[in-house]
């Protein structure tokens, strides 16, 4: 259960502690008293713009309440008053930190909604667009996490890697953090030529990368004595607050909806799940660092089993049919109306043509139907779809009216709910010990806000 | 003639100024002069060492997270601080109505001043220092220890939680790693025999060269514990608490700025300085070079036979560069300036050796909690550091009573049982230490929580 | 695709009941009405999660029965604006099962819903931000206030029909 006892509105300044000369208590002989810190809205380590409503006492942490919404941008009312693809653009802020993500499940509840066929060259886009994401991510996470405990260096190491990374989001998409790249049915643009080698290199590079942090940080006896034991939840726990993702593969469940509920092509790729069965913030960054390197391993087998492999080959496969496209076209034409002077081709010709030169196959495209994405209207209903995003899990709940605007969107961001369970592992805990369940928490608070 | 205790050249200079040195009067006005002149000299030398460590950690955290550091103000950012410096000097200094004035101004006055006062101890070369006093070793802990009042201040007067916080963080901490420091210091002194610096580092120069320094000689423990707990003191990460910046914004001085602020900046940098040079001093050989008394088997020192050799041929003839110096450049007392420059340049070397390590702690290791830092101290530094007291002083008062350091080469068969004994006591006591500590560890580890299986 | 899609009747249809024959129980549907529990089957959404109405006074004993079956897990509640009535849906996925399934409830005419709270402690913070965002009460919620927007808002901004008509408010005080 949350901390928060029933209390009218207006009631923060009422609580017990608010000014400083309440709430004296008699503890070990010393009368010590309580003390009602603010972390926040602007904190250097709250991750954004989150208030926590904290009573210490001394160093402990009494009681906590977050208080959100200072990130509050209306991002579901906005859905209400755009077309679908206008509204596109906005979602990378839901979550700038894993933007493919949000893109994903909005592009796929729309696409079960309108019954859009997706090759399969997309989902395999999609997926190492997916994966690559999962690793800055969590690179973003490696960075600020250590940087709570006060160690800065790994930020400067996880940012150096991360930018390689969105060099290769630049490449594809345009854009190194706002992507609004997947579209309804397909991707906005084919792969440019060369980019699987590019990614190939990167994440080659990567897995020294993650061995040097792992140096770094998994044996520094300040970081284990600042991470084992603490923050520690159990399952029960996790479901009572909704908590999903990393913090609940670290009490040894193998929660993944990538594994349980295999979304696009995720049954064709071998990975496993990384556990730990600790539940502490040790834990939670043990099965962080573990599922980048898992990442990397399917991004690999991705790379691999491209449809259509290289977008410079495909462009020459495609040219070449568009040739013999063109050939066929001449052909049929001169059939039906041949010139005087000159023999018409024989019909059957023509035909065998035709067979010789079939059309590309639908896996090799980057658009599954032409959509008028001005006038997109998919028909009336409803769709909840779901992604494991690198937070947990992630939801977009769409309900369309047959209009060209969505009735209702409804973001079901995992922060939100992994936010909840910070005051029940904090009280009682050190205050510094704050920093380092939050941060193991990987909370970002515009997908808290929305 | 000097019952001041003044440095002679000081006074030398005076009388051949004309005053009558003799005159109590005259005498009285030489000790404010010399005050006046030692502040001066104290400023100018603490703030060109802060200038020029503030760019240095930049540029070695730059080199530790791979990126190039200032590089923009001067060549090579050399002027960056100076900007710097200039920027806090117009900034506005913010002050709310709810602080206490005139202690948020006192707070960096009481912080600056004792770190300065420091700098008047430490001996650069045995002429080069501010004063040498009987007592020196003990001033100046006890007065390192006069800053914390000033962040505790700092932290009550800003009228702000996380000040409060900080400032009540660096009491404790203060109060916990002062001990081992002392207590470290204390076995030095007990084998000096002295608490006069000078002394102390003079008493290190020995025939083993850097082995018969202090860190070694006597035992490399009360090194470790003086360098943790220097750390600990001068509020650098790991042990950074106070000022934790993910935790407590800017800790004790977050509502500081401008003038006020770059002056607790200041004092943090000078203290580093002095932290550094102390540990130099104490454990280091202080301005001893290298060779400084290593002793050649085939008789003379090493540094002697360095100086007398190299050879130059001068007028058909080889004649020692040194003396064809001396000749050459008609300085009665070159050897002796040569000298003096030889040992300030190791004692700046050796301290900034040790600054360097502290910025490459800096860029490397996370922070401490409260508790496991008060616990490191108490749990962990102060027990070894008794051990190494009670080690010491059997060293000292079996093995060399008479406080000469040639008995150990004179002797060394009389002093094996001893050497016995005192290997026992010192590595025993790091070995059931590190074993308790990783058998807390490990307990820590076993007692993890462990999920329901799904 | 798009231009193939008939074109909505706005004037009386609402998403939920565009159905226009009546759909059979689901396997989970069929397995809670064999319980004796009174539930309107809606079908699948287009995802393919099964969907379920719940009338505000079944709702707890629907959702205990479901909590059993191992829907342990609340992932969001959000509330819907259908004009003439709010409806608050609950998703609820099975770590055991793996499967997500849709409750849905219509609010009365006071926008009162029960609370989910005893059953998933999840629920808090999302019937907070329901109630915030769409006004729906959720009756036995232990501190039901407003969570994203100011404390002292006016009004409930993702209902279809509000207006930012707060007189304290710089651009509305012309």
């Amino acid at each position: 259960m949350t901390t928060a006892s029933p209390a009218p509105e207006l009631s923060l300044r009422d609580k017990p502690g608010f000014s400083d000369l309440q709430g004296v208590t008699v503890e070990h002989g010393l009368n010590t008293q309580d003390m009602v810190v603010n972390i926040g809205p602007q904190h250097p380590s709250t991750h954004g713009v989150l208030r926590l409503v904290t009573t210490i006492n001394g160093e402990i942490v009494k009681d906590m309440e977050p208080v959100i919404g200072y990130l509050h941008r209306s991002k579901e009312k906005m859905a209400e008053g755009r077309s679908y693809f206008q509204y596109q653009p906005t979602i990378d802020r839901v979550e700038y930190l894993s933007s493919f993500y949000d893109h994903y499940v909005y592009v796929t509840a729309i696409e079960a909604l309108a019954d859009l066929k997706v090759p399969k060259r997309v989902e395999y886009i999609r997926m190492i667009c997916m994966e690559l994401n999962r690793i800055t991510s969590h690179l973003l996470w490696f960075g600020t996490f250590l940087l709570d405990l006060g160690a800065t260096s790994p930020f400067f190491y996880a940012f150096r890697e991360r930018e390689a990374i969105f060099k290769l989001f630049e490449d594809i998409t345009g854009a190194r953090m706002m992507y609004n790249y997947f579209r309804f049915g397909g991707v906005n643009a084919d792969a440019p030529p060369g980019w699987l080698d590019d990614v190939r290199k990167v994440i080659n590079e990567l897995p020294f990368r993650f061995d040097e942090y792992e140096a770094i940080a998994n044996k520094n006896p300040i970081v284990m004595d600042r991470c084992i034991g603490v923050g520690v939840t159990s399952y029960q726990d996790l479901l009572d607050y909704g908590v999903t993702g990393p913090s609940m593969r670290a009490c040894g469940v193998a929660q993944d909806m990538r594994k349980t509920n295999p979304y696009s092509c995720y049954n064709e790729v071998e990975f496993d799940v990384p556990t730990a069965t600790e539940g502490d913030v040790y834990a939670r960054y043990k099965v962080r660092m573990a599922e980048m390197r898992e990442s990397i391993r399917i991004v690999h087998q991705l790379l691999d089993n491209m449809p259509g492999g290289d977008s410079a080959e495909l462009r020459k496969l495609e040219k070449e049919h568009a040739k013999v496209a063109e050939e066929i076209a001449a052909a049929k034409k001169r059939v039906t109306v041949a010139k005087k002077n000159e023999e018409a081709p024989n019909a059957a010709d023509v035909a065998k043509m035709a067979e010789k030169a079939p059309e590309l196959p639908f896996d090799y495209r980057t658009t599954g139907q032409k959509v008028n994405l001005m006038v997109f209207k998919p028909p009336a209903g409803e769709a909840f779809s779901m992604v494991e995003s690198p937070r947990g899990m992630l939801g977009c709940y769409l309900v369309s009216d047959g209009t060209p605007k969505a009735y209702r969107v409804k973001w079901r961001g995992a922060s939100f709910s992994n936010l909840t369970i910070l005051p029940s592992m904090m009280i009682g805990n050190l205050y510094p010990d704050l920093m380092a369940i939050f941060g193991s928490l990987d909370i970002i608070l515009p997908e808290v806000d929305r | 003639m000097n019952p001041y205790n003044l440095p002679n050249w000081f006074v030398w200079l005076h009388a051949q100024l004309g005053f009558n040195v003799a005159d109590p009067g005259v005498q009285v006005l030489l000790v404010l002069a010399w005050g006046v002149t030692l502040f001066t000299l104290i400023a100018v030398v603490a703030k060109a060492a802060v200038v020029f460590m503030v760019l240095m950690e930049r540029k070695v955290l730059a080199w530790v997270t791979q990126r190039k550091g200032p590089n923009r103000v001067g060549p090579f950012g050399l002027l960056q601080t100076l900007a710097d410096g200039v920027k806090l000097l117009f900034k506005e200094d913010v002050m709310t109505p709810q602080q206490d004035k005139f202690l948020f101004t006192l707070a960096p006055a009481i912080f600056i001043f004792p770190v300065f006062v420091l700098f008047a101890f430490v001996p650069f070369t045995d002429f080069l220092f501010g004063v040498a006093l009987p007592v020196g070793a003990l001033l100046v802990f006890a007065l390192s220890s006069i800053s914390v009042i000033g962040m505790v201040l700092a932290g009550w007067a800003s009228n702000n939680k996380y000040s409060l916080l900080g400032g009540m963080r660096s009491a404790a901490q203060a109060i916990s790693y002062e001990i081992p420091l002392v207590l470290a210091v204390l076995a030095v002194v007990l084998f000096a025999g002295s608490m006069n610096l000078l002394d102390i580092v003079e008493a290190q120069r020995g025939p083993l060269g850097p082995l018969s320094w202090y860190w070694f000689y006597i035992t490399p423990l009360a090194f470790i514990v003086f360098l943790i707990s220097s750390i600990a003191e001068v509020n650098r990460i790991p042990f950074d608490l106070p000022e934790a910046e993910s935790e407590l914004v800017s800790g004790y001085n977050t509502e500081y700025s401008g003038m006020k602020f770059a002056m607790f900046f200041l004092a943090e940098y000078a203290a580093l300085f002095v932290m550094c040079a102390l540990t130099v001093v104490f454990f280091f050989g202080g301005y001893n070079s290298l060779l400084a008394g290593v002793a050649l088997p085939w008789g003379g020192t090493m540094e002697a036979t360095l100086i007398s050799t190299p050879m130059i041929p001068m007028d058909g003839e080889m004649m020692p560069l040194g003396v064809w110096l001396q000749q050459t450049l008609h300085v009665p007392n070159l050897s002796w300036l040569l000298d003096q420059l030889e040992k300030i340049s190791w004692m700046v070397l050796k301290i900034y050796t040790f600054i360097f390590f502290a910025m490459w702690l800096r860029g490397t290791l996370p922070r401490l909690k409260p508790d496991q830092l008060m616990g490191f101290s108490w749990k962990f530094l102060i027990p070894l550091s008794l051990i190494n007291l009670f080690a010491v002083g059997v060293q000292r008062f079996w093995a060399y009573p008479n406080n000469s350091l040639d008995t150990l080469f004179n002797s060394i068969t009389t002093h094996i049982p001893f050497l016995i004994v005192w290997a026992v006591i010192v590595f025993g006591g790091v070995g059931v230490f590190c074993m308790l500590m990783s058998r807390q560890l490990n307990a820590k580890t076993r007692k993890r929580f462990a999920a329901p299986s799904a | 695709m798009s231009d193939a899609s008939p074109p909505a009747n706005k004037a009386d249809k609402t998403p939920a009941d565009d159905a226009p024959e009546p759909i059979q129980h689901g396997p989970l549907g069929k397995a809670l009405a064999d319980k004796g529990l009174t539930l309107e089957a809606l079908g699948d959404d287009a995802v393919g999660n099964e969907t379920l109405g719940v009338a505000c006074a079944d709702l707890l004993g629907v959702a205990k029965a479901l909590r059993d079956d191992g829907f342990d897990l609340l992932l969001s509640v959000s509330g819907m604006d259908y004009k003439e009535y709010r409806q608050s849906v609950t998703h609820l996925y099975s770590t055991k099962t793996y499967q997500t399934v849709t409750l849905k409830t219509d609010a009365g005419g006071d926008d009162t819903v029960p609370s989910l709270v005893p059953i998933w402690p999840a629920a808090d913070w999302h019937e907070r931000e329901s109630y915030d965002l769409m006004g729906i009460h959720y009756e036995g919620h232990p501190d039901l206030r407003r969570i994203l927007m100011p404390i002292d808002w006016i009004g409930h901004p993702l209902r279809k029909d509000y207006k930012e008509e707060d007189p304290r408010l710089v651009w509305n005080r012309r």
